[in-house]
């Protein structure tokens, strides 16, 4: 699998000024791609055209040799708010997206169990969602995302909302999980150290001061390859490409 | 008296004190046993003529006597039977209009306009219109309470739909949920609290309509017997009356609509 964006722009309805223009990206199979930069860079309308809630106003993005145009379940999501269903208890909503895939519900709470053990909340399955944490809950969203077997898993800002210690709980248990099941993830951050830690390879966005009709665009892309789990203090040189190409 | 005992007993007194602010029951026995006395005392200086304001216990007896008698009984059914078929009728009318509200700016522009205007027509001012339309019928009724009725819960429905959070539906979306699937497993549930206290005020508006339409068209029921009674003068039967349409208010959003909004919002996490 191979996700291409061929010259992707978004414009503003009836105003004349892009979102971001001209973007070409491919993302290969079991891919960690980090979409870095502050905020208001387009990072995340990127994310919103990939998941097929946008569609770009030229160019096209290409999923499977198949055109992105509206959600599908093979490109779920993680937000930093949760977005759990308060209705449901934890392992309903990790089901919910079985229900259109299997007619059996023992079967779907079978999967749905295995992956909420993945994400170590297997005695919480009959919890009520506000009964968690903020960590909690992120594990339950991840679970929920990565039980339809997506091929790409789209995280916008995940951690953004959790305490420095929970972040770091999590970037590891994600990783561990990534390098089990191996989807392709699109991982939105304005953390340079998160990006460092988690990504195969790095996209740097920016505001865009050239040209004032567009909003943001790409300033570069970093390629890390040091192994798992990664120590910030040997990325040095990558850090300070990355601080470079923000300024 | 030594000066550790005189903080005992203040300690005493703030623990009774606080008791007492705990239980509500005694509180409320208190209150209206208060009321009473006072009405027993006016009635016992004779202030007021005795068919004009007749005492608690010729009150009580004629309750009490009433349900007896069974036309009280039967009365309150009537009345139930009526204000349960509107009800239902009027919330299912609402939930309707507020999702088409909510999904289309056309019907937002138009119904949506249009409620705020009904909301400021009471009920009574439906009567004339109801009476020519109808006649002295049971629709005439139902008519005003609908009306009335539906208001809330359109208006509840709207704005639930307006307050959800886009990741929810964005998440639901990119797990397979679409169009009427959307609806009945995420939009729906998601108006939920906001739904509650609607139909908790759209509970009230039609309680109140029903027995301004009984007592204007008629129809058996509470309030014709209000208006039997106020016909022959009977002013016991009078306020034995608006006691049972106080009870009963007080019972429904009690005993239904308190605790189902207590375990929305244990549910959702709020409070």
């Amino acid at each position: 699998m191979t996700v291409i964006f061929e010259n992707v722009s978004l414009k503003f309805p009836e105003k004349n000024i892009f979102v971001v223009k001209d973007i070409n990206l491919q993302i290969a199979k079991g891919e960690f791609v980090c979409l870095l930069g502050p905020s208001g860079c387009g990072k995340s309308s990127l994310l919103s055209m990939l998941a097929g809630f946008n569609q770009a106003s030229q160019g096209h993005i290409l999923m499977n040799h198949n055109l992105v145009n509206k959600p599908d379940l093979n490109r779920t999501l993680v937000f930093q708010e949760y977005a759990l269903f308060p209705w449901l208890n934890v392992i309903q909503n990790v089901a919910f997206g079985l229900k259109n895939i299997i007619r059996n519900r023992d079967e779907r709470y079978l999967i749905a169990s295995r992956y909420l053990k993945m994400v170590g909340l297997l005695n919480y399955a009959r919890s009520q969602v506000s009964e968690l944490s903020g960590g909690m809950k992120q594990r339950v969203a991840i679970a929920r995302a990565l039980a339809v077997k997506p091929e790409l898993l789209l995280m916008d800002e995940p951690f953004g909302a959790l305490d420095d210690k929970t972040r770091l709980d999590m970037q590891s248990l994600l990783i561990e999980i990534w390098q089990d099941l191996k989807p392709s993830v699109v991982f939105v951050t304005h953390s340079v150290d998160e990006a460092l830690l988690l990504a195969d390879r790095i996209i740097v966005m920016d505001t865009n001061e050239q040209d004032a009709n567009v909003i943001g665009s790409i300033k570069t892309e970093i390629k890390i390859n040091s192994p798992r789990p990664r120590n910030l203090e040997l990325l040095e040189d990558e850090k300070s490409k990355i601080k470079l190409a923000l300024h | 008296m030594s000066e550790q005992n005189k903080t005992r007993i203040t300690v005493a007194q703030a623990d009774y004190s606080r008791k007492f602010v705990k239980n509500i029951f005694l509180q409320r026995v208190i209150f209206f046993g208060l009321i009473i006395f006072i009405w027993q005392t006016i009635v016992f200086f004779e202030i007021y003529p005795q068919y004009l304001l007749p005492s608690p216990l010729k009150v009580l007896h004629t309750l009490l006597f009433g349900f007896f008698e069974a036309s009280y009984t039967q009365a309150i059914c009537e009345s139930l039977r009526r204000v349960i078929f509107g009800y239902v009728l009027a919330s299912s009318v609402g939930v309707f209009c507020g999702l088409l509200i909510a999904r289309y700016r056309f019907f937002d522009n138009t119904i949506g306009a249009s409620l705020t205007a009904l909301q400021s027509i009471p009920s009574v001012a439906w009567v004339p219109l109801a009476l020519l339309w109808f006649g002295i019928s049971e629709a005439a009724v139902l008519f005003i309470v609908v009306l009335e009725a539906f208001i809330p819960s359109a208006l509840g429905t709207r704005t639930g739909v307006h307050t959800i959070p886009k990741e929810i539906i964005r998440a639901a979306q990119a797990l397979g949920a679409c169009s009427l699937d959307l609806y009945i497993r995420v939009i729906f549930p998601s108006i939920i609290p906001n739904l509650i206290s609607s139909l908790r005020l759209s509970w009230a508006f039609a309680w109140r309509a029903l027995i301004a339409g009984e007592l204007f068209v008629s129809g058996f029921g509470i309030g014709q017997q209000l208006e039997l009674a106020r016909s022959l003068g009977d002013m016991a039967q009078v306020i034995s009356m608006i006691v049972i349409i106080a009870i009963f208010g007080y019972i429904t959003d009690e005993l239904v609509f308190r605790n189902l909004e207590k375990r929305v919002q244990r549910v959702w996490g709020f409070n």
